[in-house]
């Protein structure tokens, strides 16, 4: 039993919250077993795509499979390090390229250097560039696009 | 001093260009190596073995027609026989399914009108990653080599060498204004070009001259040559087909940037 303190035995709603759960009827249950039919049917779906006769067999490698499986998976991970690797350094000179050219163009045309520099408020980045895709479009490439008023530069 | 000094180099300095470097982006994904395709294909078939069988009670309800269709086109593993020697492993039959393997699931064929090409129920037909410019090795056009960035070379009516564009520039304007219009005026105002900075990201040296190369997408419409610029032919080139065209001097200037 819970034992309660001087300090809030005199607090009858706290002493009604504590006396434990309240067997109460639902009001939505109307068969004999407690739920209609309706909760029934969707215990039925959540027993049907439950884990329940689903599961398949623990996966167990033998020493020699563990081993293969393991070299896998190694050289899955060295070849992908080995593009970010190469992307990496992609990036980076392609960055130098860029640092490069404007420590030029600075020397060279300082009022160039300085338009090329500024960076735009805003900045629109097309709505109309598509991501690659494994297999082209109906129409592989729009080439019949034309400017008209809306989309003047 | 800083501007002192710039000011005296410019005056040396013969002429500025700013060149352009037009590509189109890839419109589908990259060829899979060997690698690659061994990997996935490892990797998910060990995922089917690791599935959990098909719920086929929550999507055929047992004893309909559906259910029927469904059931015709399944083979069921026969499950374990006492007395019997299994040398694979003895299989354990739980729901229709040999938890030991992998569940090959056969859905029937949804029925379609041949004739009718909006049906939904119509099977899906990829287009093919090959196109006829591919297969007609179209250097002009836009359709080929899907797979890999395409770039835009032009013909010089003086060399007749093959360069990336390049254009004067005017009075009073920058770098990245003078290459997109010098593209719109060589090539026709139907292209949608998306300039991804006003920054340069090259700069190739020629004694006294300068070409800051901008780079530059096309995101649609296509590249007609006009007759009235300084050029007389264009390409568009995959990077690995560049160094076959331009000179080794461009190419190795280029080449860090490019794809």
């Amino acid at each position: 039993m819970l034992r309660l303190s001087s300090r809030n035995w005199c607090a009858p709603k706290a002493v009604a919250q504590l006396k434990g759960p309240v067997r109460q009827k639902s009001a939505r249950s109307g068969s004999r077993g407690g739920t209609n039919q309706a909760d029934q049917r969707i215990l039925a779906q959540l027993y049907a795509l439950s884990a329940h006769r689903k599961l398949p067999k623990v996966l167990k490698y033998s020493p020699e499979d563990l081993v293969k499986h393991n070299v896998i998976h190694r050289a899955w991970m060295f070849y992908k390090s080995e593009q970010r690797r190469e992307r990496e350094n992609a990036l980076k000179v392609q960055y130098e390229c860029m640092k490069e050219a404007c420590d030029d163009l600075e020397q060279v045309s300082p009022e160039l250097f300085k338009k090329a520099t500024t960076r735009p408020r805003t900045v629109r980045f097309p709505r109309e560039i598509r991501i690659p895709t494994d297999t082209p479009p109906n129409v592989p490439w729009d080439s019949s696009w034309k400017r008209s008023s809306e989309n003047k530069k | 001093m800083r501007a002192l000094t710039g000011r005296s180099i410019s005056k040396r300095c013969m002429s500025i260009k700013a060149g352009a470097i037009l590509s189109r982006m890839p419109v589908i994904t990259k060829e899979l190596d060997d690698f690659e395709i061994s990997y996935y294909n490892y990797t998910s078939e060990l995922e089917k073995r690791l599935m959990w069988t098909f719920p086929q009670k929550f999507f055929f309800r047992p004893g309909s027609l559906a259910e029927r269709d469904f059931e015709e086109l399944q083979t069921r593993p026969a499950g374990a026989e006492k007395l019997v020697y299994y040398p694979f492993g003895r299989p354990d039959v739980v729901e229709g399914r040999d938890r030991n393997s992998k569940q090959d699931i056969r859905l029937p064929a949804p029925s379609y009108d041949p004739e009718d090409k909006s049906s939904m129920s119509r099977p899906i037909e990829p287009n093919s990653r090959i196109t006829d410019a591919d297969k007609k090795n179209d250097l002009k056009s836009l359709e080929r080599a899907l797979d890999k960035p395409l770039y835009l070379v032009v013909k010089e009516k003086s060399s007749s060498s093959w360069v990336f564009p390049t254009f004067s520039i005017n009075e009073d304007s920058a770098l990245h204004t003078a290459a997109e219009e010098g593209l719109f005026t060589t090539g026709g105002p139907d292209m949608n070009i998306w300039t991804v900075s006003n920054t340069p990201a090259l700069v190739q040296k020629l004694s006294e001259d300068r070409v800051y190369y901008i780079k530059s997408h096309i995101l649609a419409g296509s590249f007609k040559l006009s007759r009235s610029s300084d050029y007389i032919d264009f390409m568009w080139l995959s990077s690995s087909e560049i160094p076959k065209h331009v000179s080794s001097d461009l190419w190795n200037c280029v080449n860090k940037i490019l794809n």
